[in-house]
């Protein structure tokens, strides 16, 4: 396949401001989508009201800016968590980039943490002797109080996703969330770098985890309203409502089914990761990556939690005499998550806990000149039965990920979705040319 | 208290350390001598032999990157796409004469789709 794996376009500026020396600054930037028109992303397997392609989808924004006391920007960006560690990943934008696994807290292919936010402030340091901190706060906007709506002024839910993306319901309880505020803690001398960075989500929305599970704890979408008259329904459900809207409505109830209760799943999300690169003078940088993701969740959701767990992530690159030949290795870790939800995917029970993964990557880089690179990439993910890590999240035009075009129902009782294979081993090949201009 | 109170005073400490830094820095700019005409001088011909040495490494791509030169101290704005190149930019720059520090401001490009949404 052919695809446009992070080309970009835009215009900055600066205006100074009087006589002080303080900055006013400004960028637009956008995609460029080389291979397709652009549009909005609504295919098989990712569903999007965003336009890549249209002047704003980069980092864009306002600001000022002065060399004693650092700069302020207000727009749409990428936030400290991700800026701060982009040097420890050689294979930005291609297949096997760390973004598959970092940052990434359920497998999908997408990536959670470590991605650009709306309304966003970000606050970047000057650097003290080598020290250097950035932060960030994103409004959120969002109406709802369990965040289950599209947030004012964005064309998606928070966290990625049109509403009804991957055949959910028209809402944003597929990881939509309220503010996010985060930052970094940045060391650098020599050839040495290290950094700290944190970020959190406040009441991230997962109900849709359980819709249409195959877990016994659920099962509300095959079953029917007819859970609320079992002698034991679920407490996930909110029968009070059904039963009282079947009383109501009792012939459009007979064609519905309970809601979820949202408070029992939404709650707050956080990442931490540390990390350091150094550079040796033969050519040779070893980059690590350490980090922890945490959903606080009450226990009863502990079963479908698969949004907390650590990760680790190691690259060796190698520049060759002269400069213009690279090549690099990488290995990215998922740990076993708490839960499993099942249902999107065809979980198996019978493996619980059963979900870690390892994802090796190799690359080789050959510069023509300053402005044009030619690469080659290879990408490999091994997902253990209940894990379903792709090759191409957070970086590859394409997504190259466990979905297939199988429509059945049998596994996957919420649509006829396409269906995720927990335990896929995704393996790719990737060239291409990147030119700087 | 409830949970918007929370968000409320989150907004308000962070609003109020915005603030806090937006004053500090301007009443930081309005310090500090003036340079003169010599100075001045002075510092645009290291500005120009510094955008000289970046330009005509073999490897660094420079076009994006600013210069800037106050009393020999060189500040480096703008972006590179190569991790690498953060650091061979400041070096360069380091070894130009007349050059007393470096201000390694320069950001790492890493724009485009990368965060593209998908469906599970």
């Amino acid at each position: 396949m052919m695809s446009s794996n992070g080309s970009n376009i835009g215009y900055r500026g600066t205006h100074k401001i009087g006589s002080s020396d303080v900055t006013f600054i400004y960028q637009v930037s956008t995609s460029l989508d080389m291979a397709a028109a652009p549009g909005l992303n609504n295919t098989w397997t990712k569903s999007s009201n965003t336009v890549q392609g249209a002047i704003g989808l980069g980092d864009t924004f306002i600001g000022l800016r002065d060399k004693q006391w650092g700069q302020i920007r207000f727009g749409e960006m990428y936030t400290p968590y991700k800026t701060s560690t982009d040097r420890l990943n050689p294979f930005s934008g291609m297949l096997g980039n760390y973004s598959v696994v970092m940052g990434n807290t359920g497998g999908d292919n997408r990536t959670e943490f470590g991605t650009r936010m709306d309304h966003v402030v970000v606050y970047d340091s000057p650097n003290w002797s080598g020290f250097s901190f950035d932060a960030s706060y994103s409004f959120g906007q969002n109406p709802d109080p369990y965040n289950n709506l599209t947030p004012l002024g964005s064309p998606d839910c928070a966290g990625g996703n049109s509403p009804g993306s991957g055949n959910l319901f028209l809402n944003c309880d597929d990881g939509g969330f309220n503010y996010s505020y985060g930052g970094d803690l940045k060391f650098e001398t020599g050839g040495l770098y290290l950094v700290l960075a944190y970020e959190l989500h406040s009441q991230v929305n997962r109900a849709s985890d359980g819709i249409g599970s195959n877990n016994p704890y659920y099962g509300a979408l095959p079953g029917g309203g007819d859970l609320c008259t079992n002698p034991n329904p679920s407490p996930l459900l909110d029968c009070a409502t059904y039963l009282a809207y079947a009383a109501e409505y009792p012939g459009a109830a007979a064609v519905s089914s309970a809601p979820y209760v949202d408070a029992y799943d939404t709650a707050d999300e956080s990442a931490v990761k540390f990390g350091g690169q150094y550079r040796f003078g033969f050519g040779l940088t070893v980059s690590y990556l350490w980090e922890e993701m945490k959903r606080d969740v009450p226990a009863v959701m502990e079963f479908q939690n698969e949004r907390q767990r650590n990760g680790d992530w190691l690259a060796l690159q190698y520049e060759f005499p002269g400069g213009a030949d690279r090549i690099a290795a990488g290995w990215a870790h998922a740990g076993a998550t708490p839960g499993d939800p099942g249902g999107q995917h065809n979980y198996y029970p019978g493996g619980i806990g059963n979900n870690e993964a390892n994802m090796y990557t190799f690359a080789y880089w050959h510069k023509f000149d300053k402005q044009l690179t030619w690469y080659f990439d290879f990408a490999e993910t091994l997902n253990d039965v209940n894990a379903h890590y792709d090759i191409g999240a957070g970086g590859h035009g394409i997504k190259t990920d466990c979905h297939d075009a199988t429509h059945t129902t049998f596994v996957d009782y919420s649509s006829a979705g396409p269906t995720t294979w927990g335990g896929c081993h995704p393996i790719g090949l990737s060239t291409g040319l990147n030119f700087k201009f | 208290m409830d949970k918007e109170g929370n968000v409320s005073r989150v907004m308000k400490r962070i609003l109020s350390a915005v603030a806090v830094i937006a004053l500090c820095g301007l009443a930081a700019c309005a310090s500090g001598p003036p340079r003169t005409d010599a100075q001045k001088q002075a510092d645009k011909e290291t500005a120009e032999r510094v955008e000289t040495a970046l330009n005509g490494d073999k490897q660094l791509y420079a076009k994006h990157i600013s210069v800037h030169v106050d009393g020999g101290v060189v500040e480096l704005t703008g972006y590179v796409w190569e991790p690498e190149d953060l650091q061979l930019a400041e070096a360069i720059a380091e070894g130009v004469p007349g050059v007393s520090r470096v201000l390694n401001e320069l950001e790492l490009n890493r724009n485009g789709n990368e965060d593209s949404p998908v469906a599970r």
